[in-house]
């Protein structure tokens, strides 16, 4: 039975899309975990975000997803009690920037953490929710080579008639393209295309898609992955922000692109992989299930459980 | 005893989660908790004219605990750990029982899939609650909600004595979570009737049919979990908070009952919730408090002690959401049947 005397509130950790998270001291048993401290505005009452995150999370058991413990409330504040990570992807990428020039992680340790990641979204896939907020700051990490869901904020279950959903979801950078152009029939696609996004800046270190506005995002996509046609991708000129004056652009090279920054060479299969993931049409866009069924993890999942790359 | 709960019957409850959620069966639970049919089923609270009939029910499925369930209480902080679903009572309605195997085969074999009990699901019930205009389904959700209050308000009248002579010193698990029951409760009966209190937060802040018809399933859930019934007291599995709690002597009064004294709290509390929830659309709670015809301070409060008796179980299945719009738009009927009558 724990209670908020259990916890030892540590160093801050940071701050979430709606609370501050601390590190603590679980007293009794010495383990420490995560702390996310979430205020209860008078004008708000209970953030949505927190209500989701925790109604969400409390369902979701799956190594990679940072397990929920406990929610400790007291007087003005809930305090979300989660299993403690050593670092984010964000913050672990960005320390292996030498100077200005990012720096790719090693590809066998992309690899094992895209599964991680594919692995973890399947299991919120399947248990019909969607994460919406992929990127590298929500994924956590540990020393072990270990990579977990975290921030559930602006997760939604789906799979529901009548819902709104609104396309103002999913930071910028990870947004897929059909969110952009309004569509609010979304459904977990959406976090597909973040998945995309993600395996390609593992690769290089660097935003794949760094847009400052919705408009420039779209640019950049179609730039690289070429301007959607109703050929390409059949009712995209229904969806509410298409713009018959988009500049037409051919697809790229996806190697051609990704190629300069990263010291490894990069096989078909991964090449591959990512078209899966980036297809700008989302019904053509692989499931997390296909994509851990993808011939680049045929190591993974031939011998089902993948031990971390040695370093 | 009548409660939402009682509205409705219940089938396999692994349906209230999404099918990789579901619990896995453990034999030995199983035969433990066996149970038979609860009598204080829908005809009780729903008289309606169909005749009821008893059968045995087995509880299908177990709970792997989602956690041990605790409100425990240290100085001024409430811990909450999942409770599992301690009630899993399969309920057949009566009608459904009256369905024959010829009926059954004509549903479609996807519908059957998605149902772990075929017999409570027909074509007949299902309706699509997208295409349910808002105001029809607040008509029938206030009809259910009426008819139950009406029953619980002279339940609690019969019980009234026992009122006064209860002290809550001690700040024990039991007595927080009975608090947290009993701050819905208003000093008077609101003088609104609910159709027009939901027609009225409708106005200033429309939300779905989804929205709408989740609140029925949360009231359900709550005094489901939180009353219980007799058989499962003899379970060792649970916890001795809920033992308490689901204690038949416990007073009738630290029940989670819906009626008129709480029910406009509830649903305003619910409804925002369930906003919250559920759509990405939502207002602040100020607005809420001034829909609903209470102060700002309240609504959190009380929003938050509708997390905190609901346990935080706000995902419904599909399925469930089907089941639900069956079993309304049946009692509907059975309803507007007997009126006509």
């Amino acid at each position: 039975m724990s209670s908020s005397s259990q916890f030892k509130q540590l160093e801050k950790l940071g701050n979430g899309t709606y609370a501050t998270v601390y590190k603590g001291l679980n007293k009794t048993t010495g383990a420490y975990v995560a702390l996310k401290e979430v205020k209860l505005d008078s004008e708000e009452g209970t953030p949505s975000t927190a209500i989701r995150e925790i109604s969400l999370m409390k369902e979701l058991k799956h190594e990679n997803i940072v397990r929920l413990y406990d929610v400790i409330h007291t007087e003005n504040k809930l305090t979300l009690v989660f299993e403690y990570m050593d670092n984010d992807l964000k913050k672990y990428m960005d320390s292996r920037t030498v100077g200005n020039s990012p720096r790719g992680l090693e590809l066998n340790l992309v690899k094992y953490f895209q599964w991680q990641l594919l692995e973890g979204l399947a299991f919120c896939h399947e248990n019909k929710i969607l994460h919406r907020d992929l990127k590298p700051q929500n994924l956590l990490i540990n020393k072990k080579g270990a990579l977990k869901l975290g921030d559930f904020g602006l997760a939604r279950a789906f799979g529901i008639p009548v819902n709104t959903f609104s396309s103002e979801v999913v930071t910028l950078w990870y947004r897929a393209p059909d969110v952009l152009m309004g569509s609010r029939t979304y459904s977990t696609s959406i976090d597909i295309w973040s998945c995309g996004c993600i395996l390609a800046e593992m690769i290089t270190g660097k935003p794949l898609f760094p847009g400052s506005n919705d408009e420039e995002q779209l640019k950049l996509i179609f730039e690289t992955m070429g301007t959607p046609t109703e050929a390409t991708w059949p009712g995209v000129s229904a969806l509410p922000k298409y713009n018959p004056n988009f500049p037409q652009r051919l697809p790229k090279d996806l190697r051609m692109v990704l190629q300069p920054y990263c010291k490894e060479p990069l096989d078909d299969n991964v090449i591959d992989l990512l078209h899966g993931l980036l297809q700008l049409n989302p019904d053509m866009r692989l499931s997390a299930k296909q994509a851990l069924h993808h011939p680049w993890f045929a190591e993974y999942y031939q011998h089902y459980t993948p031990a971390p790359p040695s370093s | 005893m009548i409660s939402a709960g009682d509205a409705f019957t219940y089938k396999d409850d692994t349906t209230m989660l999404p099918p990789s959620l579901s619990r896995t069966t453990d034999q030995n639970r199983d035969l433990h908790n066996t149970i038979s049919m609860t009598r204080i089923t829908t005809e009780e609270a729903i008289s309606s004219s169909e005749s009821s009939m008893a059968s045995e029910s087995s509880l299908k499925n177990t709970k792997e605990s989602i956690g041990p369930e605790t409100f425990s209480t240290n100085g001024r902080s409430t811990v909450i750990k999942w409770r599992q679903n301690p009630m899993e009572v399969d309920i057949p309605s009566p009608r459904s029982i009256a369905i024959t195997r010829k009926q059954i085969e004509k549903i479609p074999l996807s519908t059957r899939l998605n149902s772990s009990y075929d017999e409570n699901a027909s074509v007949n019930d299902f309706i699509d609650i997208t295409k349910l205009s808002t105001k029809k389904l607040i008509k029938m959700i206030s009809t259910i909600l009426e008819k139950l209050i009406k029953s619980n308000d002279e339940l609690r009248e019969r019980n009234e004595t026992s009122l006064n002579d209860r002290t809550d010193d001690d700040n024990s698990d039991e007595s927080k979570l009975v608090r947290s029951i009993k701050s819905f409760r208003g000093k008077h009966i609101p003088p609104i009737k609910l159709e027009q209190y939901f027609h009225r937060i409708q106005k200033y802040c429309p939300t779905n049919n989804l929205v709408l018809l989740a609140i029925l399933i949360y009231f359900d859930r709550i005094s489901k979990v939180l009353n219980g019934s007799k058989e499962n007291e003899s379970d060792p599995n649970i916890s001795t908070h809920h033992h308490l709690l689901r204690n038949y002597d416990c007073k009738i009064e630290d029940k989670f009952l819906l009626d008129s004294y709480n029910i406009h709290r509830l649903i305003i509390s619910a409804i925002t919730v369930s906003t919250k929830f559920w759509s990405d659309f939502f207002y602040s709670n100020s607005r809420y408090a001034k829909v609903g015809g209470i102060s700002l301070d309240e609504m959190n409060y009380l929003e938050l002690q509708f997390l905190l008796i609901s346990n935080f179980d706000l995902i419904i299945s599909s399925e469930e959401i089907q089941r639900y719009s069956g079993l309304l738009s049946k009692f509907y009927i059975s309803i507007t049947d007997l009126t006509a009558s």
